[in-house]
Formats: structure tokens, C-alpha cells, sequence
């Protein structure tokens, strides 16, 4: 007969053996039972490594997950495989980050024109798009104020519309970061900027005074015209 | 000159060995540092057939690091240490015992990894029929067991 080896074994010889496993392989030994779920599941030290590999590499891992991570590591595991596949950012994420802006194939002549120049964006809280100082494209200051927010398609997907740019699809990419793109652009999270460090004081956007509700009526009315008129 | 030490079992059995090779035990090297004389050592914890085992594993690797650390010796010892695993469960989880209880680290390691190789690839029930273990979780700590690592099951 063979034993119950967390019972042969004792708590320390056991974690021994299960330090080989990955994470799959202690997932499924956490639900075989109590003493099990203990063994398994419950010890932080067994689980630190995996998570470490699974985070290493990934731009953006939410700060609930992160803090999760140092009370119970095996689920903080699940909510990253989770999250990752959440394709729509939230209000605060898409405003914390610096935005790489690519244009694709369609308006090569665009990107070449501009050269290596790298062109950033910003989404602030208050629904305005700003740019660095040094904007290749805007500038000092852009050209016409540039407007986001998202907008429920009648498909039941939600897209980020940008004036009425062709509206961006969000998706996950393989590094956990969020892909925007149209047909014209793609923009991706540039870690290497940073954070979005907000909207300079003195910056015409700062005092921007159109509410949420004032900015959809005005672009979704153009919109529709777009559409049908 | 090789000093020799006898390994009594807790069953009394006794195996003669050369000092070198027992001091792959960090306990029994401790022992023998505060007790440098000391000819004998009792071990409460290791019965007569795992005593063998281990004392085999020990002299072996003894023997292979003395060889020298070709790319040659190190396929032999693999290939033995493979055919020396090749033992019951029940006497495998003897020796994890005695190689933690010696602290022998490597034997340690090597059974440890044997023993997860048994649970690897298995699915929960199949861990529960291997052991023979009774499934003591509630529905209520199942559900919430599928919440947290619904994932596993994709």
C-alpha cells in the first residue's frame, strides 16, 4: 500500500518534494485534500518562484495583484493568469501610462516622414490626449484638442475613441502590456518613458472645462454623421 | 591512511565505513567534530535497510568524485543514481527521511525529485487513488479551490 506521503514524510521533507513540481502540478495536489490544500497551496515559499517566473518580463501587473502576492502567492498566480487576458484597460490604467504611437503600413509615408522621432501620448483623467513638449507631430501646442473616452459598440465590445479618429481596439499583448490600434495606428505601453507624469501646470488642457457627458455628445453626434450623413 | 567508522542502525546493524565517505553527512561531520575519536555512531532515526541504502549511495559518489569531474563520469553517475532510485515507494520515502535526517544534501535532492516524478502529470483524483487518500474537502472549499485555480483545469 503505498502512504499518504505528506504523512510519511512530515510537513518539512514534503515541501521538499514539492518544490519540484510546477505550478500546475501543485494547483492540482492543493485540491486533493485538506491536509493538501495546506501543504500546497498555502505555503508562500513554494509559490514565490513560480510567480517570480511568471511575472518576469511582463510590463504591467496591477498593483492588487501585486499586493496580493504578499499574503497568498498561489492566488496572487491565478488573478496575473486572469488578469492577463482582460482585454479593456480601465480609466486609471490607460491614464497612468506613457503611449508609444506607431503608424502601420497605410501611412508608412508618415512614419518615414517624421524619421526615428518617437511619438508619445498621454490620456489624462480628464478625457484630454496630450503629447510631450517636443511632439515631432503637434508641437508646442496641438493642433485642435484631442478628446477620449470609451464608447460601447453595438456589438457589445468597448472601443477608445479618440475625436472621431477611427476608434482604437484594445487588446492584450504577450508581455502583458495593451495593444491600441486602428487602421491608421498602433500604440503601445513605452515603459521606458514612464508614467504618464501628468498634464503640466499651465497647459491648455489643464483647464480643460467639457465634462465626460459634453465630449461623448459632440463626438458621437459627429460620429453618426460620419456614418450616415 | 583511511580512518574507519562504524554506522550502528537502529536496529542494530552495524556498517563499517571509511571516514571520508561518511562525512557526506554534514550530521555526521558534526558529530565527529565535537567527538573527534568518536569509532562509532549510533543512528536512532535509520533502520538497517535504509542504512545499506544510504551507505551504498555515499561510498559510490565517494568513489565518482575522487574519479574526477569529466563529462564521462558525470553520465555514469546519473545512470546509477536512475537504477538506484529504482525501489519501492515505501523505501523511497525511508531514504528521503534518513537523507534529511543525515543531512545529505544531494540524496536529499535526488529523492525529493523522484518522489515529485510520482505526482507529476497526475490528475487530483489520480494523486487520491495512488496514496489512498479520502477526499476531506467541503463542497464550499472545493468551489472556492475552482475559483482560485480554475486555470489549472483548462
Amino acid at each position: 500500500m503505498m502512504r499518504d506521503p505528506l504523512e510519511a514524510l512530515g510537513p518539512l521533507c514534503a515541501s521538499n518534494v514539492l518544490a519540484f513540481l510546477g505550478p500546475h502540478d501543485l494547483a492540482r495536489c492543493g485540491a486533493v485534500s485538506r491536509s493538501w490544500k495546506a501543504r500546497a497551496l498555502h505555503d508562500g515559499q513554494l509559490w514565490a518562484p513560480h510567480l517570480a517566473r511568471l511575472w518576469d518580463g511582463k510590463v504591467y501587473i496591477p498593483n492588487a495583484i501585486r499586493e496580493l502576492a504578499q499574503v497568498s502567492p498561489h492566488r496572487a498566480y491565478s488573478e496575473s493568469l486572469r488578469d492577463a487576458a482582460r482585454q479593456l484597460p480601465t480609466e486609471a490604467e490607460l491614464c497612468s501610462f506613457t503611449w508609444a504611437l506607431n503608424f502601420k503600413a497605410l501611412l508608412s509615408w508618415f512614419s518615414t516622414a517624421l524619421g526615428s522621432a518617437s511619438i508619445r501620448r498621454y490620456f489624462n483623467p480628464n478625457h484630454t490626449v496630450t503629447a510631450p513638449a517636443d511632439d515631432p507631430m503637434w508641437g508646442e501646442v496641438e493642433p485642435q484638442r484631442h478628446y477620449w473616452y470609451f464608447r460601447p459598440e453595438v456589438d457589445g465590445s468597448t472601443v477608445l475613441q479618440v475625436n472621431t479618429y477611427p476608434p482604437l481596439v484594445c487588446t492584450r499583448t504577450a508581455d502583458w502590456g495593451w495593444e491600441l490600434s486602428n487602421v491608421v495606428v498602433r500604440m503601445i505601453i513605452d515603459t521606458a518613458a514612464g508614467p504618464n507624469p501628468g498634464i503640466p501646470p499651465g497647459h491648455p488642457a489643464a483647464q480643460e472645462a467639457l465634462t465626460l457627458a459634453q465630449i461623448e455628445a459632440r463626438f458621437n453626434g459627429l460620429l453618426w454623421q460620419n456614418e450616415f450623413g | 591512511m583511511n580512518a574507519k567508522l562504524t554506522l550502528t542502525s537502529n536496529d542494530g546493524q552495524k556498517f563499517e565505513v571509511e571516514k571520508e565517505v561518511a562525512l557526506q553527512s554534514q550530521m555526521i561531520k558534526g558529530m565527529l567534530e565535537d567527538i573527534q575519536s568518536a569509532a562509532s555512531v549510533p543512528l536512532a532515526n535509520v533502520n538497517g535497510q535504509t542504512l545499506a541504502k544510504v551507505v551504498e549511495y555515499c561510498k559510490f559518489h565517494y568513489e565518482a568524485t575522487k574519479k574526477g569531474d569529466t563529462q564521462k563520469t558525470k553520465a555514469a553517475i546519473k545512470k546509477w543514481d536512475k537504477a538506484f532510485l529504482n525501489v519501492e515507494q515505501s523505501v523511497l520515502f525511508d531514504l528521503i527521511l534518513a537523507a534529511n535526517y543525515l543531512h545529505v544534501e544531494s540524496l536529499l535532492q535526488l529523492t525529493c525529485q523522484a518522489a515529485a516524478k510520482l505526482i507529476c502529470n497526475k490528475t487530483t483524483q489520480e494523486i487520491r487513488d495512488m496514496f489512498n487518500i479520502e477526499n476531506d474537502l467541503t463542497a464550499e472549499d472545493e468551489a472556492q479551490l475552482l475559483s482560485e485555480i480554475e486555470w489549472k483545469f483548462e
